[in-house]
Formats: C-alpha cells, structure tokens, sequence
C-alpha cells in the first residue's frame, strides 16, 4: 500500500462532514466548566482560610509559641499553595497553543517544580508533626484530671491529629508517586522531539 | 449593566458562529489526533471532547497571520498530550481488544472491513511509537507538509522526514511480518 492510498484511508475515517451539531455542546460545556472551574476556586480559598481559621482557634485556646508556629506554617503553605495553583493556571491557559515540543518541555518543567513543592510539603508536615505531638503530649499530661475525667476529649483531640497527618501524609505520597510516573512519561515524550547528531 | 450583557451576548454568539465554523472545516481531522493517542473506546471519545473545548478556548488567540490549520493542530495535540500525561499506560483489556482486531483482520472476507482492521492495526502500531514519531506520522497522513508539520511540532522538517521515514519503516516491516 502506498503512502498516499493509506493516507487517503486514514482521511476517510471521521470523514462525514462535521454538521452544526457535532461540535455545538462544546461552549455551553466550556462554560459549565468555567463555573466548575470557579466554584473549586472558592472552594480553594475556603479551604484555605479554613485551616488558617483552625490554626487561630488553637492559637486563642492555648497562645503558646507552638500554637504560633503553627497558624504561621499554614498561613505560609495555604498562601504558597494558592499562588503556584493560580501562576500554574495561567502559565498553562497561555501556552495551550504553542508547538508541542515546547508544550510538553514546559510541562516537564512544571511537573518537576511541583514534585519539589511535594517535597518541601512533607518536610513541612513532619516538621508540624515535631511540633505538635510533642505539644498535644504535653497538654495532656498537664491537664491529666481533666482528660482522666473524660477520656473521649483525649482520644478525639490526639486521634484527630492522628488521623489528620496520617491523611496529609499519605495523600502526599500518593501524588508524589504520579507525579514522578508523569515526569517519567514526559522526560521520554521531551526526548523525542530532540534531532539526533 | 444591561448593554453589558447585550454586547457580552453578542461577542459570545460572534464566537460560537466562529467555532462552528472552524470545526465544520477542520473538525473532522482535529476528531483523528485522538487516534494517536488512545485506542477506540471511552478514552478516545474523551479526548475528542476535549480537543473540540481546547479549541474552543484557544480560539480568541489565534493570530490570523499564522496558520488556522497549524495552530489547531497545536492546539489539539497538546490537549491530548495534557490529558495522557496523567494516564497509566494501557490496560490489559485495550491490548485484548487490539488482539481481537487482529484476528477478526486475517479471517475477514470484506474487503471495507479488512480496511477499517487494517486501520486499527495502524492504530495500534501507532500507539506504540514514540509520542513525537506518533504526531509526525499522522500528521503526515492528515495531508500536511514537512515545513507544516515542523510548525505544528516545533522541530526541524528535516527532523520530521526522519521521523516519519522511521514510522513508514515500521508500518512496512510490522505489515511485512503479518503477511508471511
């Protein structure tokens, strides 16, 4: 088969004429992801604020300077979040029509300073850990007859921290082993653009 | 506020005349990127949906000195390379359905059939190749020239014509191989 009888199979498949139609969900889809879009930026910035709400709740109940650190580590992690997500964004909204070696080159370059964001995440977790296990151990030996005297309060304030950094940190692995996978994916894609010698 | 609204409206009906249009004249060939990118099935239609937004989207920045053709296709293969770099790589049950296709090709006594399996095994050969040998190759089979095609990628055209001697080479030797 020749070049030309091939490509001309290969034009045939598809080839009905697009009508109107085909194609005419595509705004109102755009739009309804535009709104999704929105709403999960909303979403983000309560989010946000929440854990920073979290942090100045447990500043106002016990003003220590573990307390301290700690609504400054969230307020600096939520901030920094929100900024990469929002630069990220952009950055990939611009370049959705630039040629594709350049595409896929800037994507690697993204995925890889988000797989160090990653790593600077999880420090940033155990280190919070260091500060606050020891801190909720303290608090609960320093009022022991109040937690003897309800054992619950104890075992949901230091289960809940628990269960919070098992999650972060677990979550965290996760995307971290997917975005090594990605950056795997996109080095051998980036490589292939490159003119051999 | 309400003349707002009245030119929002009519900029978005401008638009959505300007897609249709678009897409009635390319979008055929934008649906055939998806090809290189996955096989038939949930994914490929996935893909097409996307590309039709991406599109959509890219649309109001097209600069009308460059090539409506060459920008689409940018556009649409990197939609499609934004959504596979999240994807693991194929499941077992696409290359049970490739084998299936297979055997359907050697048994088929229609002639159009054997043509629609001829192309899926092409399909199938061309999700094997490397990401930049896939986008040359069906590039050049949607009818565009080495300079286009190195527009499109971002590359030298003589790195194209390697790339796509390399993938006729190997369409060659795997169609070589089934046949004896």
């Amino acid at each position: 088969m020749t070049q030309d009888e091939l490509a001309q199979m290969w034009q045939e498949q598809g080839s009905e004429p697009s009508t109107e139609d085909d194609f005419s969900w595509a705004p109102r889809t755009w739009r309804r992801r535009r709104r999704k879009r929105r709403l999960g930026l909303v979403g983000e910035v309560l989010g946000g604020t929440g854990a920073i709400g979290v942090a100045v709740w447990f500043l106002i109940q016990s003003p220590t300077a573990v307390t301290g650190a700690l609504l400054a580590i969230v307020t600096l992690v939520v901030l920094l979040s929100f900024g990469a997500n929002l630069r990220m964004v952009l950055a990939m909204s611009r370049a959705a029509s630039a040629r594709t070696s350049s595409y896929v080159a800037r994507l690697l370059d993204e995925a890889e300073i988000e797989l160090r964001a990653q790593q600077w995440m999880t420090r940033i977790v155990w280190f919070s850990a260091l500060l606050i296990f020891p801190w909720a151990a303290f608090t609960v030996w320093h009022r022991l007859d109040v937690y003897l005297a309800e054992p619950w309060r104890g075992a949901l304030g230091v289960g809940g921290i628990v269960v919070i950094f098992a999650g972060l940190n677990w979550q965290l692995h996760q995307a971290k082993e997917k975005l090594e996978d990605e950056i795997e994916r996109l080095r051998v894609w980036s490589d292939g653009f490159e003119e051999e010698p | 506020m309400f003349w707002a609204a009245i030119l929002t409206w009519r900029e978005d009906r401008r638009r959505e005349a300007e897609f249709e249009r678009v897409m009635g004249e390319h979008g055929a060939a934008l649906a055939r990127v998806s090809v290189a990118y996955a096989p038939a099935g949930s994914l490929r239609e996935d893909l097409e949906q996307e590309i039709a937004l991406g599109v959509w989207e890219a649309l109001p920045r097209w600069n009308e000195t460059a090539s409506l053709k060459t920008f689409l296709f940018r556009v649409a293969h990197n939609r499609c390379i934004d959504v596979m770099r999240k994807q693991r790589p194929e499941t077992s049950l696409d290359a049970a359905r490739r084998r299936d296709g297979e055997v359907a090709f050697a048994t088929s006594p229609s002639r159009r059939l054997a043509a629609r399996q001829l192309l899926t095994q092409i399909e199938a050969l061309v999700l094997e190749l490397p990401l930049a040998q896939r986008q040359a190759f069906t590039l050049s089979l949607e009818g565009l020239t080495y300079e286009e095609i190195a527009e499109v990628m971002g590359v030298t055209s003589n790195h194209v014509g390697v790339l796509v001697y390399r993938t006729r080479a190997a369409v060659r030797e795997a169609f070589g191989e089934e046949r004896s």
